[in-house]
């Protein structure tokens, strides 16, 4: 009997195993068609730049065509860390076939153009990362070879201390400029670029334990191509078409999911011959259990107007097959472009998000990131970001917003003290909802798909209908020219009231069976409210029953019991797993998992 | 390649107006344009109003005018003519300017000479040492050390240098080989400005967010001298009087030490625009002080500070960052805007002329 036991188990193993290796070279065959065609794409364009270069170069086609194409793309230098890593990229794909004198040409720009250095983290991970693989080319040279003066060992020590510290601090308190749709793309590429080139084996090695760091990051939060949750920056408009990010780039790439691409920034992911690990894209994937992740952040450094340089963030998404609803814990944690919450969902393309804000704007918040003046930061943001004091932004952090999350349920306070700007909060609903509803029980009864959305307004309010700005136009006050489409425009939910709030619900069509009986349910739920100055907060019931008590802005009590947020972990879900102060993640993938150990740079399985 | 739409500092720039400067524009003639190599291929440019116009007094004296600019409200992000920016030198009291070192926009904000002929700049990439006249540059901070506000050189031992960084204090002991940390004691670490007693260098006073903080040791340990709690920009001291102090505050106009920073005394009699981003004292008279304010322009006293007359008559940008007094000719003084570029007055401050660097932001001018 015993005997029978080991075979049916050994012959289960076989199976599973057999059928693992299956999907993986699947995968596999399917990875590297994407690559194929992004190389085809750049290898028959007609368009000249670094990255048609590069393809032409690991083709090793038109090799001449790529010199000349990289000698002209270097021609007049520009654009700092973002000029950096393409051209390293471009070097490291071409050096063994490219001229003489088209190096000469790459290394004399490494002597004469001076790139500035940033002032934000992805800025310093793209700078160090192309350094050190420029220092890595040419070595030995003196400091007169290079724009800073330093040698080539100056250069490769200081690039590799700080990408060293970069991995202790994101795995240790995490990282700064978190999750965001549209910079995912500058950290890839530089840790992409480190795994595979770099040849110092501890940078290599660094390079490629922070790669999948940064895609496991992305995956627990993704679907469908879109990031999910509240994100440190990201732009408009793809904070209401998320598959515009190009983090959704990286996920047709390496997940096979969103849609189609040819974006200039997986060119050199691709090329690089960087394969994902199976645990991360089955984890990207997999969205057969809901489940909640929450996450701890940092706040990008603050340099004034606050006693601590990286407060804690707080995140929380739960995660289904149809959709995401993920929160910050709000506040000001980045300057700009924070989404502090949203749901998004896998119907209706491209207009696949529900979220609200505070638009807010200060040169207060501004001097806390930033050195310049803080009586002229504004119209120094303005003037390349017009939509920063725009009332009717969409991207924004305030410190007059708070969230509080259980599962599938959000409630968000504000209390706007009199003179901010703005004094309204605004909610966004996309043009191609199947049903907006507003139910004479005060919720707004929303149904994209298989996907429902409640949201009820703790205070009156207003529609307002409006029409996309599809070239970013501003006007010549710095705000975005509003352009009548043919079209049906987006909703805005706009609230002049300074104490408000309102209440989340979103369920799917396998949690709670029809739309019309989600509807009745949010009936039976009308959320308790005090919304005076200085008292503003809600209880509420949700649609699992469960008790949620919110007093702005810190007090969350559910089920009677004080939430208590700073006992949050870098990653605390069924498939990532991070202490604060460990250095160490571990990934979890049913009989899977393998442990990322920053303090011995190692990986096991 | 370009990324579009996406916002750092390096992007503030862009522009959404244009100043009109038409009458500044006539007088603006640019010289000549040089594309000289200088340090392994960098270019000079050279340009400045028509040199006959002005005095060559300052070259026979041997003084030199550091320009800093920030940004040029004039840049467009990725395109091939974006305005120069960084250090800017003149030797004929802004006749001409002559660009040197890096070309593109690392937000340089600061720049001074010591008296060995060292050229520091304090930048977004660091601090920047020249010792050959600005031909070529080493970065001499690590990662660790950005967004460096202003560099102050002591004044009697050149390889003793300081840095008001965004995260605090650094010095360096040795000439820009090494730099430490020097944080001991402030309240608050963002720091605006340091100034090094010229009478003993030993003391150093620190601008921060918090106060005025001193120092009897070279930075080693900080002391609050006065102003707790308040937002200092700018440190001034006099050349004739060394026990004669200002400063300038983000909102409570300038305050005055007579006793070399022991008490400080507000002074805002006259004063209407309480930012004060510059002060520069008449190098040959302790009665004559200038100030820049943000949207008041510069103001002028004439009794040590007890009063002060607004005296922007011919800015057209009246937020003013910088100033600069030519010792040997005190008459001539420069003003530096955010977004407006240079202006020079030839009277004392009565009148103001453009003279270089349109829209652009004049973060800091120094004088040698």
């Amino acid at each position: 009997m015993k005997s029978v036991k080991r075979v049916t188990v050994f012959l289960i193993l076989l199976a599973s195993t057999t059928a693992a290796q299956s999907d993986r070279a699947t995968y596999l065959k399917e990875f590297r068609q994407r690559v194929e065609h992004i190389k085809h794409v750049y290898d028959t364009s007609q368009a000249s730049g670094f990255y048609q270069a590069a393809v032409r170069y690991a083709l090793r086609k038109n090799v001449r065509q790529a010199d000349s194409m990289f000698v002209e793309a270097l021609r007049v230098p520009r654009g700092d860390m973002f000029w950096m890593f393409p051209v390293i990229g471009t070097y490291l794909n071409g050096r063994e076939v490219m001229s003489a004198e088209t190096k000469a040409v790459v290394r004399n720009a490494w002597k004469t153009y001076a790139p500035y250095r940033g002032d934000t983290e992805n800025h310093w991970a793209m700078y160090y990362a192309s350094l050190f693989l420029a220092a890595e080319q040419w070595p030995n040279l003196p400091g007169s070879e290079w724009y800073n003066g330093k040698s080539s060992d100056e250069n490769r020590e200081e690039a590799k201390e700080y990408l060293f510290d970069w991995a202790r601090i994101t795995t240790t308190i995490g990282q700064g400029e978190f999750d965001s749709p549209d910079y995912f793309a500058e950290y890839a590429i530089s840790t992409i670029l480190l795994a595979q080139y770099a040849q110092d084996p501890q940078v290599r090695q660094l390079g490629k334990m922070l790669t999948e760091y940064i895609f496991a990051d992305f995956a627990v939060e993704h679907l469908d191509g879109q990031y999910l949750g509240g994100f440190s920056r990201i732009y408009q408009p793809a904070v209401y078409k998320p598959l515009l990010s190009t983090a959704s780039a990286f996920a047709w790439l390496y997940f096979g999911t969103g849609e189609p691409t040819s974006s200039g920034w997986i060119v050199l992911p691709a090329l690089s011959g960087y394969e994902l690990p199976e645990i991360i894209y089955t984890i990207a994937i997999d969205r057969s259990k809901p489940y909640v992740h929450k996450e701890r952040k940092r706040v990008r450094n603050v340099i004034r107007y606050g006693k601590e340089k990286n407060p804690p963030v707080y995140k929380y998404t739960y995660v289904t097959k149809n959709y995401g609803l993920g929160s910050l814990h709000g506040g000001i944690l980045q300057p700009i472009q924070q989404h502090t919450w949203g749901v998004r969902y896998t119907y209706g393309r491209p207009y696949t998000a529900i979220f609200g804000l505070h638009p807010y704007w200060s040169g207060m918040e501004l001097g806390m990131f930033f050195p310049e003046e803080v009586k002229t930061l504004i119209a120094d943001v303005v003037a390349s970001k017009g939509t920063y004091n725009n009332p009717d932004k969409w991207t924004s952090a305030s410190p007059f917003e708070r969230t509080f999350q259980h599962k599938n349920t959000l409630i968000v306070l504000y209390d706007i003290a009199p003179g901010t700007t703005a004094e309204h909060i605004n909610g966004f609903f996309p043009r191609n909802l199947q049903e907006r509803i507003v139910d004479e029980s005060g919720w707004i009864v929303c149904k994209a798909g298989d996907t429902y959305v409640g949201w009820y307004p703790l205070q009156e309010y207003e529609w307002k209908e409006e029409f996309e700005n599809p070239a970013n136009r501003l006007n010549d006050v710095g705000r975005p020219v509003l352009e009548r489409e043919k079209e049906t425009g987006n909703w805005r939910l706009r609230s002049h009231k300074l104490q408000n709030g309102y209440v989340v619900e979103v369920r799917s069509k396998d949690e709670i069976g029809s739309f019309e009986r989600f509807r009745a349910e949010l009936k039976k739920r009308i959320p308790k409210s005090t919304l005076a100055p200085g008292h503003v907060a809600v209880e509420y019931t949700t649609l699992g029953g469960d008790n949620m008590q919110f007093r702005f802005p810190e007090d969350r009590k559910l089920n009677g019991v004080a939430v208590d947020l700073s006992r949050t972990k870098l990653f605390d879900g069924p498939y990532l797993q991070a202490d604060v102060g460990s250095q160490r993640l571990t990934m979890t993938y049913r009989n899977k998992k393998r442990v990322l150990d920053f303090k011995t740079l190692t990986i096991s399985e | 390649m370009t990324k579009k739409h996406h916002v750092h500092l390096s992007d503030l720039h862009f522009p959404i107006k244009v100043i009109c400067l038409s009458a500044a524009l006539i007088l603006s003639v640019v010289v000549f344009t040089e594309s000289a190599p200088v340090d392994g291929g960098r270019l000079a440019r050279v340009e400045g109003k028509d040199a006959s116009a002005f005095m060559k007094i300052t070259e026979a004296q041997g003084e030199t005018i550091y320009m800093s600019i920030l940004s040029s409200r004039k840049h467009r992000l990725g395109a091939l003519d974006n305005p120069t920016v960084g250090l800017f030198i003149s030797t004929d009291g802004g006749a001409t300017w002559h660009h040197r070192g890096w070309t593109g926009y690392i937000r340089t904000f600061y720049t001074e000479a010591g008296m060995d002929g060292t050229i520091w700049s304090a930048c977004g990439n660091g601090v920047l040492r020249s010792t050959n006249k600005g031909s070529s540059w080493r970065i001499t901070t690590g990662w660790e050390i950005t967004e460096v506000l202003k560099v102050k050189v002591d004044p009697t031992q050149p390889a003793i240098v300081f840095g008001a960084t965004a995260y605090g204090i650094v010095r360096s002991t040795d000439k820009g080989k090494t730099w430490q940390v020097k944080n001991n004691g402030l309240g608050s670490p963002f720091t605006s400005d340091v100034l090094i007693d010229a009478a003993q260098s030993a003391r150093v006073f620190a601008a921060t967010e918090e106060g005025i903080y001193v120092s009897t040791n070279r930075g080693d340990q900080w002391r609050l001298a006065g102003l707790k709690g308040r937002g200092i920009r700018v440190l001034a001291q006099d050349r004739l009087n060394p026990k004669l102090l200002y400063a300038g505050t983000e909102e409570d106009g300038v305050v005055i030490s007579v006793d070399g920073g022991g008490r400080w005394k507000s002074s805002v009699s006259g004063l209407h625009h309480k930012t004060v981003y510059a002060i520069v004292p008449d190098p040959t008279d302790s009665r004559t002080i200038y100030i820049g304010t943000h949207g008041g322009g510069v103001y002028k006293s004439i009794d040590g500070g007890t009063t002060w007359h607004q005296s922007s008559k011919g800015l057209t940008n009246l937020d003013v960052h910088s100033l600069g007094v030519l010792p040997s000719n005190p008459s001539i003084v420069f003003a530096g805007t955010l977004n407006g570029g240079l202006f020079r007055s030839t009277d004392g401050g009565s009148t103001w002329q453009f003279n270089s660097q349109e829209e652009a932001q004049v973060w800091g001018i120094s004088i040698r």
